[in-house]
């Protein structure tokens, strides 16, 4: 089969190369110098920007620091930033376009490479969605507006970088043997970071809920649920993840 | 003091500085596999210009935060995919079967016949080109990013987005699929 597609590849008739290298030098020609591009309001600058305002701002108030060095580097591959002013409170809802299209639990384990698991105590999900605006995908599982369990690839490529105002508590806790953490109280801020690093904007929204992440099996888990701490932890047991 | 750069990497420094030349010379250089690529994903030529298009665009824009000494070829191709892929969304051609891939359609039917032998190789050509059609796109790319393609594992995994090992078992899954969809069809 292999041998058969190499074979392949020497008789395909590919369609006549365009002159890609010309016709991109006078599109870039017509842009204004990229290093003499100014401070424009565009949100991929602005972005990375309040990012290191918000740790400007972390650094400068040692509380703060300290919160942070409390919740830094932990489950689900999340950063998690303090900050004095968190965002205005959000509805508080946790569904959302955000959360990707609605698919059926089948089509989302096909659609994915990793187990998309259930968690025993909630039953089978009334209402699936998928997610490709991180990469690998994420499926959300949702129970109505009380939990919204999301599943998706962790690693070094999905990133997400969380502004935790002083209003938002963070408690360790434990899933499966493995450190997770419980946030609750003030909203945050949430936005996805690609895989260099870059926030993807079409991520940045504000979260009311309270959430708990984890990881596990190099699967990154967030459970974001109106429930408080005990539920939301008897609910991640449930999903059996070692 | 760091290892002197290779030519490639020079040109990516001059151009991550803002030297237009230096980013035409790369293109250049680069054009081609991106345009291919771009096919694999796209449902006409035209529209994996365009793709090949931006991508460099966006490649170009993208450049200051290129890391240092990183590959370029396979950092591009994730732009040209990921452009590729958005389009596709856009368009609302989400499922991977609808997107033909022009590049793989069969030859026309004034393909030139020789003898015997060249047309089972032909036939058997052509019913892979068959069954590579109906894969689903995320089958069909990594198989041809990485036959047709000639992408090593590792460009293969940067370009999609996946891990390594992702890319070998999807790999070894999609082959399996592939055999599958041939032995039907035959």
């Amino acid at each position: 089969m292999i041998d058969d597609l190499r074979a392949l590849r020497d008789e395909i008739a590919w369609p006549a190369t365009p002159d890609l290298s010309g016709a991109v030098a006078a599109r870039l020609a017509a842009e204004p110098r990229r290093r003499a591009a100014p401070w424009v309001l565009r949100p991929a600058i602005v972005l990375p920007l309040l990012v290191v305002l918000l740790l400007g701002a972390v650094a400068a108030v040692p509380p703060a620091r300290t919160a942070v060095l409390d919740v830094l580097g932990l489950a689900a591959r999340e950063r998690i930033v303090r900050v004095e002013r968190p965002p205005a409170a959000p509805p508080g809802a946790i569904r959302g376009p955000h959360l990707g299209r609605r698919v059926t639990l089948a089509r989302a384990r096909a659609a994915v490479d990793f187990p998309v698991r259930v968690p025993a105590l909630l039953g089978p999900p009334p209402e699936v969605r998928l997610s490709r605006r991180l990469p690998g995908g994420a499926v959300t599982l949702l129970y109505g507006t009380r939990y919204a369990l999301t599943e998706f690839r962790g690693g070094a490529t999905p990133f997400a970088l969380k502004s935790v105002g002083p209003g938002t508590r963070a408690i360790d806790a434990r899933v499966g043997g493995r450190r997770a953490i419980f946030l609750t109280g003030a909203p945050f801020a949430w936005v996805a970071l690609d895989r260099d690093g870059r926030p993807v904007e079409s991520t940045a929204r504000l979260v009311g809920a309270n959430v708990l992440l984890f990881d596990a099996g190099g699967l990154g888990f967030r459970l974001e649920t109106t429930a408080g701490l005990a539920r939301a932890l008897a609910v991640a047991r449930s999903l059996d993840v070692r | 003091m760091g290892r002197p750069l290779d030519p490639e990497q020079e040109l990516v420094e001059r151009a991550r500085g803002g030297d237009t030349r230096a980013y035409e010379t790369l293109m250049r250089a680069h054009e081609q596999i991106a345009f291919r690529t771009a096919c694999i994903f796209c449902p006409t030529a035209a529209d994996a210009e365009d793709v090949a298009q931006d991508a460099f665009v966006k490649a170009w824009r993208a450049l200051p935060r290129f890391r240092r000494g990183a590959p370029f070829r396979p950092w591009l191709m994730a732009i040209v995919v990921n452009e590729a892929r958005s389009r596709a969304r856009a368009a609302g051609r989400r499922s991977g079967r609808e997107a033909r891939a022009v590049a793989l359609e069969p030859p026309g039917a004034d393909a030139h016949e020789g003898p015997e032998a060249a047309v089972l190789v032909r036939e058997r050509s052509a019913a892979l080109r068959d069954a590579l059609a109906v894969l689903t796109e995320r089958d069909r790319s990594v198989i041809a990013l990485r036959y047709l393609l000639d992408l090593s594992e590792a460009e293969t995994a940067t370009a999609l987005g996946w891990r390594r090992g992702t890319v070998k078992s999807r790999l070894s899954r999609a082959l399996e699929r592939l055999r599958d969809v041939m032995e039907v069809e035959r």
